[in-house]
């Protein structure tokens, strides 16, 4: 440590590239956590752990392959440790449902990128006061009913307007990406064609 | 039974399907409903696919919204208005995507406006006027009309029940204007954003109707305004009309109730109102001057009440006589036992105020890694020994890292937090056995060597074994803004091995201001200044050759790019401060 500049040493390329993957897929690693583990507070902090894992592990990732695949099995094992750890109560799915939901996951990725990316057209075709509502529901992550205390309105009002609002995005992602998979053909994004 | 069929979704299952995801996101499923949505998803493969589209989207949206942060200046001058909650759908016209293209282009615009923060509302000073029916002080006008302006937070909570549940709120929420609380029992504390603090006793009924004031319809309140005069709204620039008669809203804080209002001259005041509508008001410091408030008549009296004295006002608004001057039924100070909720309370008000780079260091135990949780991605990595996982400014509620000797974490090269206005550093700091050494909490600089030669640093020295420096104690050292390294010193004895929360705000003409635990600390005159270069980011670092760097424990370090108020810091501090006492009576 001393006698030398800490921040002076410049990182391999191989380093980079990790690094870069790894900032490029936490959104998707952090959505297949939280399919597996539904609960907010358990996914991020199952996230939380993943990532550490992952920078531990950096060196064993071979570059050139599939880095969320990679990703995924990590934060699998950390959902299978964490969930040891939880109260029954606190458990959704069995562990059967929860390998075959992990194999969906991964089946869908590149549905799950057309989706998003249709996503972001439709979040602009909702009514401004529509979206100012799910921004505040989500940008201080608290649920419907603490966001209704908080706006001073019946929890019922609130919660049934996200999901209105939850439903017609629904509906707008659904009707975006089918329209893209006629237009691309039968053999393109959709995952069910892939192996 | 077979499974796993495409097609074997009915429609009736598919909209069971959503309404248990609903109740999953807002998590508020219950075990039947756990059992249902288990057996859904193991029958369909269909069922299965939809889950993981609309968990996706439902990841996507915290992702996105904890990148962007709460309350986020919205660069327009034109207010959002409180969200309508029709339930009736919303038009998505089909054809407004025409393809992908477009719908590239769309995402390009949409992103553009979240990073600008678009979604987000204005708090402002000027817009802090709503008038309502001073009487009933019910929400006035739709809600369409409504703005949603916060006007302050929730600092303090104790044994709280609701008379209505729906309308609980929590530690650290804020508080917008129009907000009513009807607390069956209990305590709780709002912090205005002018500095005023309101105790609430319950059973009480209380609503926020103005930036600098509120209606008390019945209950019991305590009102501490600040000894220099903080919090009667000095900074609101537009003294609010209103067309009710019983509603003046003068500059001054104010507390309005049925019979009375009872206006701020002073520090410190109590105010009862009992189940006829009578009005109490004891002040404690300083002066108040009670208005009475005749409902038939219309007529009204002006009374002003001194320190250590008490005056009553009858339910027919007209009758006053005084009263036995009792302080002590009126709670003055109310601390909160540190919870976890306590520990998110804080991280929501440091999101709030929008940091550029936040690390709450409260990963668990052998974390190696530091995330930044101002959305921002300016990761930290351990280096030497750091030690996840130790117990923070709330002992087994809260974890903060521990650094000996060579440790610290490496945040890497980050212009950013190289600055050419006034900034601000925050952080909750344990300074264990200095030993001849500094530690910085966090300093960003150009570094030469050991010595930094441009960038500022935040932390301490002990230079005890310095015959000629004349400081026996510990004493926090700042450097700030200049080339110059300990260009800031501030000399005062500083407790070892006791959590405290400090802040430091770098002002554009180079001057700073110190807070410790929410109260000014220091202040120094302008210094060097800055000379901007390659920053490196690092938290816990020092300038001993012997790598000897913070010894201690560090949590929730933040760099805003801003000048924090006073007010700002101490709600920080509030949400977290160390305590273990009851609410008390002085």
């Amino acid at each position: 440590m001393s006698g030398s500049d800490p921040h002076t040493e410049s990182p391999s390329s191989e380093q980079a590239e990790f690094h870069r993957l790894f900032v490029q897929s936490q959104r998707r690693i952090f959505g297949y956590i939280l399919t597996l583990l539904p609960r907010l507070a358990d996914a991020e902090e199952v996230f939380q752990q993943s990532c550490v894992v992952m920078l531990g592990k950096a060196s064993q990732f071979a570059p050139g392959t599939d880095f969320v695949g990679w990703a995924c099995q990590i934060a699998q094992y950390e959902v299978y440790n964490y969930r040891r750890r939880l109260q029954n109560e606190r458990l959704c799915f069995n562990e059967n449902l929860l390998d075959r939901i992990s194999a969906r996951y991964r089946l869908q990725g590149d549905r799950l990128d057309a989706e998003l990316d249709a996503l972001k057209g439709c979040v602009e075709q909702l009514s401004p006061t529509d979206r100012q509502l799910i921004r505040q529901r989500y940008s201080r992550k608290i649920t419907a009913r603490a966001l209704a205390a908080e706006l001073g309105r019946p929890a019922n009002t609130v919660y049934k307007a996200i999901q209105r609002i939850r439903r017609n995005l629904r509906e707008c992602v659904e009707r975006t990406v089918s329209r893209q998979d006629r237009t691309y053909g039968p053999n393109s994004p959709a995952e069910e064609e892939r192996p | 039974m077979s499974v796993d069929q495409e097609a074997t979704l009915s429609k009736r299952d598919r909209n069971d399907l959503f309404e248990l995801l609903d109740l999953l996101m807002e998590e508020q499923l219950d075990g039947g409903g756990r059992q249902r949505l288990d057996r859904l998803l193991s029958d369909s493969e269909e069922a299965r696919r939809l889950y993981i589209s609309e968990m996706n989207r439902h990841a996507n949206f915290v992702w996105e919204c904890g990148v962007l942060g709460e309350l986020q200046e919205e660069p327009t001058d034109s207010p959002l208005t409180f969200p309508s909650l029709s339930p009736f759908p919303s038009s998505l016209s089909p054809s407004f995507v025409g393809g992908p293209v477009f719908s590239y282009m769309v995402a390009s615009v949409v992103l553009c406006l979240m990073l600008l923060g678009t979604w987000a509302y204005k708090i402002s000073y000027d817009r802090n006027i709503f008038t309502a029916d001073s009487r009933s002080s019910t929400t006035s006008g739709s809600l369409e009309q409504r703005q949603l302006v916060f006007v302050g937070r929730v600092t303090g909570m104790k044994d709280c029940r609701w008379s209505d549940p729906d309308a609980e709120t929590y530690l650290g929420a804020s508080a917008p204007l129009g907000r009513e609380y009807a607390l069956a029992s209990g305590l709780m504390e709002i912090t205005y954003q002018s500095g005023a603090r309101v105790i609430l006793e319950g059973p009480c009924a209380y609503k926020i109707d103005f930036s600098a004031g509120g209606f008390l319809a019945r209950g019991k309140l305590t009102a501490r305004i600040g000894e220099r005069g903080e919090g009667r709204g000095e900074r609101i620039q537009q003294i609010p009309k209103s067309p009710n008669p019983q509603s003046p809203i003068p500059y001054p804080f104010v507390v309005r109730t049925p019979t009375a209002i009872v206006t701020d001259l002073g520090t410190e005041f109590g105010v009862e109102v009992d189940e006829n509508g009578a009005t109490e008001s004891h002040v404690i410091q300083g002066k108040v001057e009670v208005k009475t408030l005749n409902p038939n008549s219309g007529g009204n009296n002006h009374i002003r009440v001194e320190a250590g004295h008490a005056i009553r006002i009858e339910p027919d608004g007209d009758s006053t006589s005084v009263v036995s001057f009792a302080p002590d039924r009126f709670i003055r100070r109310l601390t909160t036992p540190p919870d976890k909720r306590a520990e998110e309370a804080y991280i929501r008000a440091v999101l709030a105020d929008k940091p550029l780079g936040y690390w709450p260091l409260n990963e668990p135990a052998n974390s190696r890694r530091f995330i930044d949780r101002s959305g921002n991605n300016f990761h930290g990595m351990a280096l030497g020994k750091v030690f996840a996982g130790q117990d923070g400014p709330s002992p087994g509620k809260s974890a903060a890292v521990e650094l000996k000797g060579n440790g610290y974490i490496d945040v890497g090269r980050r212009d950013r937090f190289a600055f050419s206005n006034g900034f601000t550093v925050e952080a909750w700091v344990w300074i264990d056995k200095p030993s001849g050494i500094s530690g910085r909490i966090i300093s960003a600089a150009s570094c030469d060597g050991f010595h930094q030669s441009s960038g500022w640093a935040m932390g301490y020295s002990g230079f005890v074994d310095e015959p000629n420096a004349g400081d026996k104690e510990p004493y926090c050292n700042f450097t700030c803004y200049g080339e110059q390294f300990g260009a800031n010193y501030h000399r005062v004895g500083t407790p070892l091995r006791e959590w405290m929360h400090l802040a430091y705000v770098f002002a554009s003409d180079n001057s700073g201001r110190l807070y410790r635990n929410g109260e000014p600390w220091g202040a120094f005159p302008p210094n060097v200044p800055a000379k901007i270069g390659p920053t490196w980011v690092a938290i816990g670092w020092g300038s001993n050759i012997d790598g000897e760097f913070w010894r201690g424990r560090l949590a929730h370090v933040a760099v805003y790019p801003t000048e924090l108020s006073q007010e700002q810091i101490d709600s920080h501090y509030r949400c977290l401060h160390k305590s273990t006492e009851t609410p008390e009576k002085k």
